[in-house]
């Protein structure tokens, strides 16, 4: 019997590999920078996810400079979010096609015990000179005390590349946040 | 009988783990710790015995029971089908049901799943992010899309699938991405 093995977070092509990783707390925002415009596969993933306010969103802009600036002019994303309650509320959809900014959830976050969030953000080939994709999903416990399922995904409508993001809330800033960013490279 | 693996994290190496169910009771992995951040089960094929029946979630702390209580687990999950759609929510269940249409025995009925467990070993609620897609009982092709948790902050180091009725047949591949 044969089977392919590798030391942890070896780089193997096709295989996601641990590339960045850190907490925030108390930040305005987070960003990663220098993102590989090799990269076929760009994964955020985060736990432990609130803001220093009560009942705030969490946003994202991306930036071609590498966060030099970001983004963030009027018509620059499109979003088509899904939004789904435990119970009592009406579900729904955020959606934009000329927003200064990006969701990767529409779950408002709190400072109650585990009002908190997980994410994952996946971009796609972020290194193409195309419009830049990104799905994600999310799932926590509101500033309402009911839990929140969300999905989908947007647009940064510029034709170039992105090798650098950035994530906020909408007032405040990051109270909390453990991230691994993975890549997958072919 | 049950099907059970430990995923084995101390040995350096990254590979992932695999088990075929046949007419299993359930289909157990241990071994969940803090080395990954983010554990992703892809199930290729599920097919219970017990034709329209749900595949259940359940988390364990010690890897020995699984947790049952009546209140354990919230879950929400909204499906399309080709004909169809439907919702499915709760905050108060003893399991996360994982297919929001329900499974079936006929021919070519089937579902694969994609099932992410995000880092079992911190202080939070112990979320998971699931997708499925396949036939469904009434020969329908659905795709639907899962949110849900374990709701306590103890570390979970293991996961057990199961079904709502009879044993359950599938290949369950358990991988981690590194912490």
């Amino acid at each position: 019997m044969s089977a392919s093995i590798f030391p942890i977070n070896t780089f193997i092509k096709g295989n996601p590999f641990k590339w960045k990783e850190g907490t925030v707390s108390s930040a305005a925002s987070l960003i990663i920078k220098d993102i590989p415009l090799d990269a076929s596969l760009v994964k955020f993933v985060f736990t432990d996810n609130r803001g220093t306010d009560n009942g705030r969103i969490m946003q994202m802009r991306v930036s071609s400079n590498n966060g030099a600036s970001f983004d963030a002019s009027s018509g620059n994303y499109s979003y088509a979010i899904r939004f789904l309650w435990e119970s009592t509320f009406a579900d729904g959809n955020d959606f934009s096609s000329g927003a200064t900014q990006t969701l990767p959830s529409t779950g408002t976050s709190g400072t109650g015990a585990n009002q908190k969030y997980t994410n994952i953000i996946n971009f796609i080939s972020p290194g193409n000179n195309k419009f830049t994709k990104y799905a994600a999903s999310a799932f926590g416990l509101t500033s309402g005390g009911v839990h929140i399922f969300t999905y989908g995904g947007g647009i940064r409508k510029t034709a170039s590349q992105v090798n650098a993001v950035q994530v906020f809330y909408n007032v405040g800033s990051i109270s909390s946040l453990t991230y691994k960013v993975y890549l997958v490279r072919i | 009988m049950s099907s059970r693996i430990e995923f084995r994290t101390n040995s350096a190496l990254l590979h992932p783990i695999k088990i075929i169910a046949t007419n299993s009771a359930s289909v157990i992995f241990t071994g969940l710790n803090s080395s990954r951040f983010l554990y992703i089960v892809d199930i290729y094929n599920y097919i219970p015995e017990t034709d329209a029946t749900r595949l259940y979630l359940r988390t364990s702390t010690d890897g020995v029971s699984f947790d049952s209580g009546a209140s354990d687990y919230v879950y929400i999950s909204e499906g399309l089908g080709t004909s169809t759609s439907t919702t499915k929510r709760t905050a108060t269940a003893s399991f996360i049901e994982l297919n929001t249409f329900t499974a079936g025995t006929s021919s070519n009925e089937a579902f694969d799943f994609t099932i992410k467990l995000f880092d079992p070993s911190d202080a939070n609620l112990k979320n998971i992010l699931g997708i499925t897609t396949g036939r469904s009982s009434s020969a329908e092709h659905i795709a639907s899309w899962l949110g849900g948790a374990r709701k306590a902050t103890s570390a979970v180091t293991a996961i057990q699938f199961l079904s709502s009725s009879g044993n359950i047949n599938g290949e369950f591949v358990l991988r981690g991405y590194l912490s």
